[in-house]
């Protein structure tokens, strides 16, 4: 609980102590070097889009999994705050992702199943979860993720699931192209993640992602995104991620080489 | 808001039904053709469903007191095959059974209470279905309308998009009506061939999504000796035969023979309907 | 919107500092969450500690978190009730999705497949389950619902009168014709939950079926509200589930791709409409791409392929999607005077 003193505190930060702050967390560069190569740097923003049924929220978990799982285990050890506008991803799912995870890396054989588990627990409790069910909620939520960055160090990923969740409720007044919407989510997301050096992945429908040519004025916000992730089913049920092949299955999502 | 289960079940002995004349059929709907809902008659033509349909806008008419609905019929034809001496047929043989408990229910009043629009062409149509709303409120002892026949107009619009945003407008229009006044909606389909995941198989035309919005379909079949067989179910697939009947001069009957045989021959009719 | 503003700051603020935001055209909580501290301080001069804190308290009012173990523990408390069908249970515990609390599922079928009695039998078995303790609202939008057919049922497992009766007292039925009705409907179980009423103590959602309230579009209009009321049920019924721990099984209607009667763009209004990759056997789904993400499961109704298989009761369940696991199980099941089994 954050008390009267330390709130005003976090009301005086000033940009360049916050900046302090942002680096002292821990970074998730390296994560999987397959898709990001070096990165995802802090600050990054990392777009999975994708049709229906393609994997999105899937392979969202496994970064998610693999920043939280610690570095004896080959993750990250970092904290997480999942904005859950889709209400897909569940509680047994990620602690059986973590408990496969451990048992891949070459140190599981010295734990026991009980603490593998209870490092399982730990894991899960280091992801924090911040449900929407509308907009007005999802803007309630990101000023909630600034107080949370400003004072949790140990954060250093955002993931949404699935931003432009509600598009169809905030259209309904205004009409608005995806786009132009998509943006502006996403320059706030932007801001939070500059503010606080913190990375973001969202999952995304493929038809927001498309910028569909437009005649006359340019669109007016336009944000640089950092990692592109595409993902596709193919009618012979192949999938692949940036028209990379990948398998998806009880082992989680591997690319598939072709020998 | 909600009703319990046990608060309509009690209530729903009281609803009333239009009898068909089957025994079979009337079993099967628990006492006859519903009041707010729709109910389809399918068939390959010269199968029955005109004749069920001017059978039950007799039937309707049918004195309260031998547990009928006392009511009037409305008979809208887009194929222009109503027949007013066949009716008036089926209402001199209906007059001597209920003449004895309501001696003015003659057959030519029967004959008049049988209100009849013809609509040749899909304006004329849909003009009607819209009006029909107000028609009922002038006319609050119509208990039963029927489209005689639904897909036959329907299918002169060549262009699909146009024909299905007809036919889900008069859905509308037609749900509506229901919701709002106790009658009962009958309508008449034909068959036709489509390709269902590489197949030629037959079936109602019209679509799969008419046919989820109806309450009832029925499907009549031929059979052999005079006999067409009374199938029941959404789909082809899973329909299946409840009995037989025939039509007589004096309307429609219960198929006298029921024997083993008959039904074996009405399980064949089955696949050639 | 005002009188949102006085229930969620009546407590920390007076009646003249309200009005004065409100003057400001500060009317809505969220207005007041979104503003500058600073702005709002010299608005209503008070000082910028002050306004954190109210800040931080109406987002803790409005906004639970949790992290997701503590949601893991709630998940792993709340009932699990099954169908009551012993192979369809069978093959959900294999993919590890008993019928419980939070369950949005979805059930589609070709038409007179027998979906319709799938969901008079899941009414049935989790009303016997829960010892008639739990109740199921079962909205229909066809006018379709067969009390007798319930009735009968029940009748077929040998209950006597009194259970039958106590059954069918804690099945409610509710007849709805629009997308409109169903939101009001959902809207009122969500404000008599919210409000920790004791009854209805309405635990499963059966909709019969949801393509059938919205028939026809005459206008691009009416399609774009049509998608937009669709969201807004979507979002009624995540937070009905996980919030208020109901299970929703919405039943929607596949209809063969080859079905020149219906236009699947009617229904994916503004989503990627470029063919899913379908191979001709497959059917494809009503309501659109959108709803195609709102439900964790969905299993479809079928009949067979299997030539050998002249049962005309034996249907297949076929898991179509599945969120948190595989796809494609598949049992059998058999469509019997006593429900499916």
């Amino acid at each position: 609980m954050l008390g009267m003193g330390r709130v005003n505190r976090v009301q005086k930060l000033s940009e360049f102590v916050l900046q302090q702050r942002g680096e002292k967390r821990p970074r998730i560069s390296g994560l999987s070097p397959r898709i990001f190569q070096e990165g995802p740097a802090a600050k990054a923003l990392v777009e999975i889009s994708g049709k229906t049924d393609t994997g999105k929220s899937f392979l969202l978990m496994e970064l998610m999994a693999r920043c939280a799982l610690p570095s004896s285990f080959d993750g990250k050890g970092c904290d997480v705050i999942l904005l859950n506008l889709s209400h897909k991803l569940s509680g047994p799912l990620f602690k059986r992702r973590f408990l496969d995870m451990m048992k891949e890396t070459a140190t599981d054989h010295l734990h026991s199943a009980d603490e593998l588990n209870k490092a399982a627990n730990e894991c899960l409790k280091a992801i924090k979860i911040l449900n929407c069910y509308s907009s007005e909620e999802l803007e309630l939520a990101l000023v909630m993720l600034d107080h949370l960055l400003a004072e949790n160090e140990g954060v250093a990923l955002i993931a949404v699931d699935t931003l432009c969740e509600f598009y169809w409720l905030d259209v309904r007044e205004k009409r608005m192209r995806k786009h132009s919407y998509y943006m502006q989510w996403l320059s706030r997301l932007s801001q939070i993640c500059n503010k606080h050096n913190v990375c973001c992945m969202y999952t995304l429908d493929q038809s927001f992602a498309e910028q569909k040519a437009t005649t006359g004025t340019q669109l007016a916000i336009q944000i640089k995104v950092d990692h592109k992730i595409q993902l596709k089913l193919l009618p012979d049920n192949q999938r692949t991620l940036n028209d990379q092949p990948i398998v998806i299955d009880d082992d989680g999502v591997n690319f598939l080489d072709v020998s | 808001m909600y009703e319990s289960c046990l608060d309509t079940f009690n209530n729903e002995s009281a609803n009333q039904k239009i009898t068909t004349g089957i025994k079979e059929l009337d079993d099967y709907l628990h006492g006859g053709i519903a009041l707010r809902k729709i109910t389809e008659f399918v068939s390959k033509s010269g199968n029955g469903k005109t004749q069920m349909c001017l059978q039950l806008s007799l039937n309707v008419q049918r004195p309260k007191s031998l547990g009928g609905l006392e009511g009037k019929a409305l008979y809208i034809d887009t194929r222009q095959d109503f027949n007013p001496l066949r009716l008036k047929e089926l209402a001199t043989h209906l007059e001597s059974r209920w003449g004895k408990v309501i001696p003015e229910l003659n057959a030519t009043k029967m004959v008049q209470n049988v209100n009849y629009v013809c609509c040749p062409n899909v304006p004329k149509l849909i003009a009607n279905i819209l009006s029909l709303d107000r028609f009922l409120s002038e006319q609050p002892d119509i208990k039963l309308i029927v489209i005689d026949s639904l897909s036959f107009s329907l299918r002169m619009i060549e262009e699909i998009a146009e024909r299905n945003s007809v036919l889900f407008e008069l859905h509308n229009n037609m749900r509506r009506l229901l919701r709002n006044n106790d009658v009962a909606l009958v309508v008449t389909n034909e068959l036709t061939h489509r390709l269902v995941r590489n197949r030629f198989t037959i079936s109602p035309a019209l679509g799969d999504f008419h046919g989820h919005l109806l309450n009832e379909r029925i499907w009549f079949s031929r059979a052999q000796n005079s006999c067409h067989g009374i199938l029941v179910g959404k789909t082809l697939q899973s329909h299946k035969l409840i009995g037989l009947f025939k039509i007589k001069h004096d309307g429609i009957n219960n198929a006298i023979d029921r024997t083993h045989g008959n039904h074996k021959a009405a399980k064949r009719t089955k696949m050639s309907l | 919107m005002e009188s949102d503003l006085v229930v969620a700051l009546g407590g920390e603020l007076s009646e003249y500092e309200i009005n004065l935001l409100v003057r400001n055209f500060i009317d809505t909580p969220n207005k007041f969450m979104t503003t500058e501290s600073s702005k709002l301080s010299g608005l209503i001069k008070k000082p910028l500690d002050a306004i954190g804190e109210i800040k931080l308290q109406l987002i803790k009012r409005h906004i639970k978190f949790q992290t997701l173990y503590q949601r893991n523990e709630d998940i792993m408390s709340i009932s699990q009730y099954g169908t009551g069908i012993e192979t369809l249970d069978r093959m959900l515990k294999n993919i590890l999705l008993p019928l419980q609390d939070n369950r949005v599922w979805e059930l589609c079928g070709i038409i007179g497949t027998g979906k319709t009695e799938l969901l008079y039998t899941l009414a049935v078995n989790f009303v016997c389950k829960s010892k008639c303790t739990q109740e199921v609202l079962f909205i229909d939008t066809k006018n379709d619902f067969s009390v007798r057919r319930v009735h009968d049922i029940l009748r077929e497992r040998k209950l006597n009168k009194d259970d039958r009766d106590n059954a069918l007292r804690a099945i409610k039925v509710i007849e709805v014709h629009t997308e409109l009705t169903i939101l009001a409907v959902l809207e009122e179980l969500y404000k008599k939950l919210r409000a920790e009423r004791t009854s209805p103590n309405i635990r499963l959602v059966l909709v019969d079926s949801l393509p059938a309230c919205r028939v026809g579009f005459s206008s691009d209009d009416e399609r774009w509200e049509s998608c937009c009321l669709l969201t807004q049920l979507a979002s009624l019924v995540r937070r009905l589930a996980t919030q208020y721990h109901v299970a929703f099984v919405i039943g929607n209607l596949c209809f063969s791709q080859q079905d020149e009667n219906v236009n699947p763009d009617t229904y994916n209004y503004g989503y990627c409409d470029d063919s899913q990759p379908q191979t001709l056997q497959q059917d494809r789904l009503m309501l659109g791409r959108y709803w195609s993400t709102v439900s964790t499961l969905r299993l479809a109704l079928e009949h067979p392929q299997n030539t050998n298989c002249s049962d005309d009761d034996i249907r297949l369940v076929k898991v179509l999607k599945n969120c948190y696991g595989p796809s494609g199980e598949t049992c059998l099941v058999r469509i019997t005077d006593a429900g499916v089994v």
